[in-house]
């Protein structure tokens, strides 16, 4: 099914289900680290927010590269990376403001959301339907919504 | 058998090292996980009991640095829903005896993707240090300029000195500095493992803090079979409304109520179980719900208890982050007779701040306010504070000058509950509300007999976590059963009690939370089902049930050592000569010596106990295969007889 993520931070109690079950259907093995998803807490301030690829609309990261290794599956809306194209400059890591990208550590690989084919599996499983999966007309809403993502990011990992 | 152990071969679930570290001689090592140990204690609390047995001297003073601190993990931790716990044990400064606290929060899952199942520290350092982990690179690193900090300016610390904001860490606050006996080890600012001391051994070894960061991967022996269970873990507690709903909605402060109703509640030192309609308004679940922003989750927790709170007080400023537990508040208020959520709020959050237990230190304090009260101990005895019920000022002088033994408040009040009764003299011990040197938090024993038998037969004190009545005993009227029957079914909670505690699952969401027994079925199951899909062993439920046994047997068997006996699993005088008023009826309840004395011998009948030493029977100890125990007390004289 064609969708994008989208999420609400207000409900996010940052378990950690979304991350684990994702590098767990990835993997087969359980790696917060690993995960194309993230949870960032900041216990003090009651924030927890995710990083992941929302499927923004400006795309920073196929825009960023100078490889061409990035593109939209058509089917998913997922971003795709050809491994064999990548040279791991590591520039869309830096383009994405969602910090929705990683290198995988042990697979030495630029890591996307792939949208699990069409059946997010962090979606299915978050708790709280912080993180949800919505049908494409849904959207515009959806964009907005995910700024906020942006935005405690950058309160958390800024602010000493 | 012995050599069975050996080809056991654990293929996930486990991290598979282990770190020694020795601040003496500045040492540290790794070591593979013992499979035997792992097949016959699981983990966490079980690590924790065996090492401390094979570790402690007996003859040597809780702080002496020699002895052990040992933060374990469990198989489950990080890979099962509600999954975010650590057990710490040491020999207990508060009790002086077998000592261990259990915390959630992220910790235990970073630990155990760093690579260790557990940490055993020993040693003192010369100078304050902190013990950084960033998987393989282990350092002991220098504190000292973080002697001195709150909790939560340590943490803020350590994440710029590790140069990394994922860092989950434990750290002390100025009470273990202090080695104060009820000092608390604080879980990166979410969580405590507050209980028995164990902040003052950090204290002692002059360790402010572990830092970790773990980038490694758990793996999982079959993948399919673990994602069946972890499945079906989450849509239960997604579907039991206990959890989706109160614990989601209300946290544990739900209890209030709930206590209130079976008379069970310790409102002003014990004298009173119930509480009015009015005084229920002033503090409860709804009251903390004014300044609830949302629930926290521990690790991989789908119900998210803990409250994040914002509080603007007049009285005291803005308060954010972590919110109380219903035991915190309990303690910090109507405890010592006042009722007052945004005070219960304030000071748990200065308890937090100090690394201070926030339910033992108050129920010290309202043990003194009672004694107070009653004309036993002067003004002058408590450094001139007017401990009267209510007197929140008060509280908060002791808590403060508590975490820098500043004057004779600090320094009286730095005391353990033992010392506390010495200090005030022998009047005081009726009021003490205590077992083995532990205050009771909260659950009354008098409404509740056969249920807060946990009370006297815990082997850390008096402890309200060793049992948890699952749905099924709810509805139990289990003060009318004859007494074997009653504790044959007592000790099946315990074993699944502390089957939770060995794989380091949530003891609220994975017990109390549970509203049909059905349910509480699913949930053992799952339990025993993620692990063996974890470790690609094949544990059966009975194997799952001697290693708790094992548990509770080794820790009895090390307090033995320190000179437990028979008449050290008591409850509190006044539990069974004073009355409780249990509702506004004005009907009240006792607990009959008589009852509990025939409850506790079937007790050590079940367990294999010896009914007056209380040591393990060399039975018991043969068919469980922890022949190095029955060695080991053997040697000391503690069992005799029973050779084949
Ligand atoms: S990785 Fe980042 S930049 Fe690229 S589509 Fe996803 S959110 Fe946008
Ligand atoms: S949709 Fe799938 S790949 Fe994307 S973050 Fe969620 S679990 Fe991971
Ligand atoms: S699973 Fe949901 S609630 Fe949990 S951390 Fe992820 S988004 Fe937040």
């Amino acid at each position: 099914m064609k969708g994008m993520l989208v999420f609400y931070p207000e409900k996010c109690s940052g378990c950690n289900v979304c991350s684990i079950v994702c590098s767990a259907y990835h993997l087969g093995v359980i790696n917060p680290d690993r995960s194309r998803i993230r949870v960032l807490r900041k216990e003090q301030e009651n924030l927890d927010v995710v990083n992941v690829c929302v499927q923004c609309e400006e795309k920073f990261c196929i825009q960023a590269c100078p490889f061409d290794a990035l593109s939209v599956y058509p089917e998913t809306g997922a971003i795709v990376v050809d491994h064999d194209k990548c040279t791991r400059c590591r520039l869309c890591i830096k383009a994405c403001p969602y910090n929705g990208i990683i290198l995988d550590p042990v697979l030495n690989q630029i890591t996307i959301c792939d949208l699990c084919d069409g059946d997010p599996q962090c979606a299915k499983y978050c708790p709280t339907e912080a993180i949800q999966f919505v049908h494409p007309l849904a959207s515009k809403v959806a964009h907005e919504q995910n700024k906020t993502i942006i935005t405690l990011t950058k309160q958390i990992i800024e602010d000493p | 058998m012995e050599e069975g152990y050996m080809s056991i071969h654990i293929e996930g679930g486990y991290a598979g090292k282990t770190l020694w570290v020795d601040l003496s001689k500045n040492k540290i090592l790794t070591k593979d996980l013992d499979p035997e140990l792992a097949v016959k204690y699981i983990g966490g609390r079980g690590f924790v009991a065996k090492l401390l047995f094979d570790l402690v001297d007996p003859e040597r003073d809780p702080l002496d640095p020699q002895n052990p601190l040992v933060f374990a993990t469990g198989p489950l931790s990080g890979i099962a829903p509600a999954s975010g716990r650590f057990t710490v044990g040491a020999r207990s400064p508060a009790t002086g005896i077998h000592g261990d606290s259990n915390s959630g929060g992220d910790f235990a899952m970073e630990l155990k993707h760093a690579g260790y199942d557990f940490i055993v520290i020993t040693g003192k350092a010369q100078e304050p240090v902190y013990l950084s982990i960033q998987d393989d690179n282990v350092e002991i690193k220098s504190a000292k300029d973080m002697w001195g900090l709150t909790t939560h300016e340590t943490f803020d610390h350590l994440r710029e000195k590790e140069e990394d904001r994922n860092i989950k860490a434990v750290a002390i606050g100025p009470a273990g500095e202090n080695l104060v006996a009820t000092a608390a080890i604080i879980e990166t600012e979410s969580r405590a493992a507050a209980r028995a001391g164990m902040g003052a051994v950090m204290g002692s070894k002059n360790l402010k803090a572990i830092s970790v960061r773990g980038t490694k991967d758990i793996k999982l022996a079959d993948y399919e079979a673990w994602k069946e269970a972890f499945e079906e873990l989450l849509q239960v507690f997604l579907d039991d409304p206990m959890t989706s709903q109160v614990g989601r909605l209300l946290g544990s402060n739900f209890l209030h109520r709930v206590h209130s109703a079976h008379g069970t509640l310790i409102i002003e030192n014990g004298h009173r179980g119930y509480a009015t309609e009015e005084e229920l308004e002033k503090v409860s679940a709804e009251t903390i719900l004014k300044y609830h922003v949302k629930g926290r989750s521990c690790f991989l927790c789908p119900i998210a208890c803990t409250r994040s709170i914002y509080m603007e007080s007049e009285k005291y400023g803005l308060i954010k982050g972590r919110g109380p537990e219903y035991y915190s508040i309990q303690s910090l208020t109507y405890r010592a007779g006042g009722w007052d959520t945004e005070a219960g709020i304030y000071l748990n959050k200065l308890c937090d701040a100090y690394g201070i237990d926030a339910t033992t230190l108050p129920s010290n304090i309202a043990f003194a306010i009672d004694l107070y009260e009653n004309g036993i101990i002067t003004k002058e005895q408590v450094g001139g504070l007017e401990l009267t019920w209510g007197n929140f000022e008060a509280i908060e002088e002791i808590i403060k000058s508590v975490a820098y033994r500043k004057g004779k408040i600090g320094e009286l009040f730095a005391k353990s509950t033992k010392e506390l009764i010495k200090e005030f003299g022998p009047e005081s011990e009726w009021y003490a509300l205590e077992v083995k040197g532990l205050t009771m938090p909260s659950n009354d024993p008098r409404a509740g007999n056969v249920y807060n038998m946990r009370y006297a037969i815990a082997t850390r004190g008096a402890d309200h976590l060793r049992v948890s009545v699952l749905s099924s005993g709810r509805s139990l009227k289990w003060d009318e059963l004859p007494e074997d029957e009653a504790m044959r079914v007592f000790v099946h909670f315990e074993t699944y009690v502390t089957l939770v505690n060995l794989f380091e699952v949530c003891n609220w969401a994975y017990s109390s939370y549970t509203s049909t027994p059905e349910i509480a079925e699913v949930k053992e199951k799952g339990m025993f089902k993620i692990y063996n899909a974890a470790t690609g062993l094949n544990l059966t439920p009975e194997d799952f049930a001697k290693a708790a046994h094992r548990t509770i047997l080794t820790e009895r068997a090390e307090n033995v050592r320190y000179g437990l006996r028979r008449e050290h699993d008591y409850l509190p005088r006044r539990v069974f000569e004073e009355p409780l008023p249990i509702n506004e009826k004005g009907d009240t309840k006792i607990f009959p010596r008589e009852k509990f004395e025939k409850l506790l011998d079937a007790y050590y009948a079940l367990r294999g106990l010896d009914p007056k030493t209380t040591a393990p029977k060399p039975q018991i100890l043969k068919e469980l295969e922890v022949h190095e125990i029955e060695e080991d007390l053997r040697k000391r004289g503690l069992i005799k007889g029973g050779e084949e």
